[in-house]
Order: structure tokens, then C-alpha cells, then sequence
């Protein structure tokens, strides 16, 4: 809690800051400035610099995350439990359904080894069916109209 | 759902802060497009795309190198960015190594991937004043972690020495890429000459190597007989010799630019 108000109290501070900052005029900062005997251009070239580091740092956090992102993703690939076909049967027959009814699935999945889709391995097909639930493709309109 | 904005090479690196070789992590990069990078055994091909929605998975071959599947899953990630629309794709390996220079779909993600993992303000730098050899090559590929092919080609765009990359098969020539520095007048013969190293490797005479050849060799000029070209040649694929032209002396380039 006391960090809470203390937060507050520094946002405030800094608002007040920034508002002073803001109504005052680029003569007036200046001129502040050199009775400080601050070089204006060296200020300006810390601050460039300093907003500077602030973005690349900003930057590469989100690199990060990213990396992370990703490891939890295919984390979640390998031990996410799909509800698919409990038969490799089923599997292939909900496979063949799906690139009947979007066929645009066709180029990725049937490769150029594999033209045939009863070539396909009985684990290519699982490994396709899971991709395809983690991307949510099993809720395709057009594969429920295709129960009907 | 709202379209996906397309994001250029340079826009991803620059909206991750990516400054370095080592920050170009294909995966994290992907991750920020919507889509996830999966290495497992592929049968047919080298790489594979499926997308739905704002989302995509790209499997690549766990049986390739690290390099061929940074740039294999590059590849994917440009058709993902690039061809909104088309969700699905399966690249063999002669796409990834045989198609740069037509306007294709392959060619454009060939380039986007050489561009994403290749960036400009990152490998001039470090390609400055470098041999235009394999063995320039390989070093910038281990920093870069990248395929020979996708590190040649940049090496002749933004090396600082004249150069040319040249893929060729059984039947030919299949593409050239040109250094900036090159004339536009030298333009490559479409096969190599007996006389080239490549020749040789298409006959199955030798593995791979670097010689000095006359350029008549390869270069279709009138005088490009009364000049020498350093070459380099290796195979990249079945059928697929992958050359490195340097004009070491640069005395055709000069004598060209006098004429003008």
C-alpha cells in the first residue's frame, strides 16, 4: 500500500514537472540552461541518447518475450491434448474431410512425395490434425457445414 | 478478424531492437508475425506452412542443418507475411535453393528470408572488403548462422569487391545475381565453360574449388577472352552448383568503364 501512494506521490510530481516543462518556452529553457553554464547541445545530445537506449531496451524486451512466447507455444504443441479421432482410421478419415472441404490445405499437406493422401504416415496425419486444432481450423464454418 | 499488416524485413528487426547477428532469432521473430516455428522429421520437403486466421504454424525439417532451417523457416515466414490469403505451403529444397530470380512467390520469399536474416545494416559492415570466395562465405555464414547460397548472394549485393553469384544445372544457368559494381554489360554465358571449375563439378570430375579461369569461361563478351576471373564453385544441391565470380583484377571492369 505505502508503495502504492508513493508511486502516486512521484507520478504527481513528475506530471507537475512535465506541465511546467511544457508551458515554458524554448527561449526561456535555454536561456535556464546557460545561467546553469550547461551547453544546450550536450544536454540535448544525453537526452537523445538516453531516450534512445530507453527504446532499444523497450525493443529488445519485447525480443525477448517473443523467444519466450514461442517456447511456451510449442510447449503447448507437444502436451496440449486435442479431442481428436481415438483410431488412426478416423484420424485419416477427419484428415480427408477436412482437405475435401478446405481444400486450400492441400499444398502443405500433401507434399511432393506425397501426392497421394493414402501415402501419408499414420503420424504425418496425426501431426497434421493436431496443427490444425492448435490454429483452431477444426471450428471452420464450413466444417460444420459439412456434418450437416 | 482484421487483416495482419504486412511487415517488411526491416520493419520486424527494427520493432525487436535486433542490432546484432546473434539477436536474429528466427523463432521470436516468427512468434511476432503469429507464427509458430516447429522442427520435426519432413518427408518431401524441407519446410511447411499452415495458417488460419491471424495464426500459422511453420514445421521445418529436423533433419536439416541449423542453417537450412533458419532460412527454410524464414522462407515460410515470408509467405505467411507476404501472401495473405494463400495459407498453405510446402517447399522442397529446389525451391529454397533454385528459384531467386523470377518474380514467383519462391523467389520473393527467398528474398525475404535473405533480407530477415541477411539485414543490410548488419552484414555490410562485416562484409566490407572481403574476398568474394566461399571461404568469405562460411565465415560470415557462421556468424549469421545462414546457408551458403543465402550468404552469397548478400555478399556480392553488399560486399565492397566487384562480384557475381551464379546457380547453375545440368542444363544451365538457372539464376545470377550481380554485384552492384559489376557493368551491366557482363552478363553471365548460359552455361558455364569447359574450362570452369563448375563445369567440371556438373560432369562429377571433382567435389568443389577455386581457380583462376579465363573469363570467357563464363562471362558472354567479346573481349572476355583477354581476361581472368577468380572462381569459386561448390555443390549445394543434387544437380544445383553454386558459383562465386570475382573480378580480382578488375582490369575488365576498368577497360569496360573507359569504353563508356
Amino acid at each position: 500500500m505505502n508503495d502504492k501512494i508513493a508511486e502516486e506521490k512521484a507520478r504527481r510530481v513528475l506530471e507537475v514537472i512535465a506541465e511546467s516543462v511544457a508551458e515554458t518556452s524554448d527561449d526561456e529553457i535555454l536561456e535556464d540552461m546557460r545561467a546553469e553554464g550547461k551547453d544546450p547541445a550536450a544536454v540535448a545530445q544525453e537526452v537523445r541518447s538516453a531516450l534512445f537506449r530507453g527504446v532499444t531496451a523497450f525493443k529488445k524486451a519485447k525480443l525477448r518475450a517473443a523467444h519466450e512466447q514461442h517456447e511456451r507455444q510449442v510447449e503447448e504443441l507437444h502436451h496440449q491434448n486435442f479431442s481428436l479421432p481415438d483410431t488412426p482410421a478416423a484420424m485419416r478419415a477427419l484428415l480427408a474431410k477436412i482437405l475435401t472441404l478446405v481444400p486450400e490445405y492441400g499444398p502443405a499437406l500433401l507434399t511432393a512425395q506425397y501426392r497421394d493422401f493414402s501415402e501419408l504416415s499414420d503420424e504425418d496425419v496425426r501431426q497434421h490434425l493436431v496443427q490444425l486444432a492448435h490454429l483452431g481450423a477444426m471450428e471452420d464454418p464450413r466444417l460444420r457445414e459439412g456434418d450437416g | 478478424m482484421p487483416p495482419r499488416a504486412y511487415l517488411s524485413p526491416s520493419d520486424l528487426l527494427d520493432d525487436l531492437g535486433i542490432t546484432e547477428p546473434g539477436e536474429i532469432i528466427v523463432e521470436a521473430l516468427a512468434t511476432h508475425c503469429g507464427a509458430t516455428i516447429l522442427e520435426q522429421p519432413l518427408a518431401g520437403c524441407e519446410a511447411r506452412l499452415i495458417g488460419y486466421g491471424d495464426r500459422a504454424i511453420i514445421t521445418v525439417n529436423s533433419a536439416s542443418s541449423v542453417e537450412r532451417r533458419r532460412f527454410s523457416a524464414a522462407h515460410e515466414l515470408g509467405h505467411w507475411v507476404r501472401d495473405r490469403g494463400r495459407v498453405a505451403a510446402a517447399c522442397s529444397e529446389e525451391m529454397l535453393a533454385g528459384r531467386w530470380q523470377d518474380k514467383g512467390r519462391e523467389s520473393g520469399a527467398n528474398r525475404f528470408a535473405a533480407d530477415l536474416l541477411l539485414p543490410d545494416p548488419i552484414f555490410r559492415p562485416r562484409a566490407r572488403n572481403r574476398p568474394i570466395t566461399l571461404s568469405s562465405v562460411r565465415d560470415l555464414g557462421v556468424a549469421f548462422r545462414t546457408s551458403v547460397t543465402a550468404t552469397a548472394i548478400r555478399l556480392v549485393e553488399l560486399g565492397s569487391l566487384p562480384g557475381m553469384v551464379v546457380c547453375s544445372g545440368p542444363k544451365g544457368r538457372l539464376w545470377f545475381v550481380r554485384g552492384p559494381d559489376v557493368p551491366k554489360e557482363l552478363f553471365p554465358l548460359k552455361a558455364p565453360g569447359k574450362g570452369s571449375v563448375a563445369y567440371d563439378l556438373l560432369q562429377g570430375k571433382t567435389d568443389a574449388g577455386g581457380a583462376e579461369v579465363d573469363a570467357d569461361n563464363w562471362i558472354d563478351h567479346p573481349d572476355a577472352g583477354h581476361y581472368e576471373i577468380h572462381e569459386d564453385s561448390m555443390r549445394v544441391a543434387k544437380d544445383l552448383v553454386l558459383t562465386l565470380l570475382w573480378w580480382k583484377d578488375e582490369a575488365q571492369i576498368m577497360d569496360l568503364d573507359e569504353d563508356e
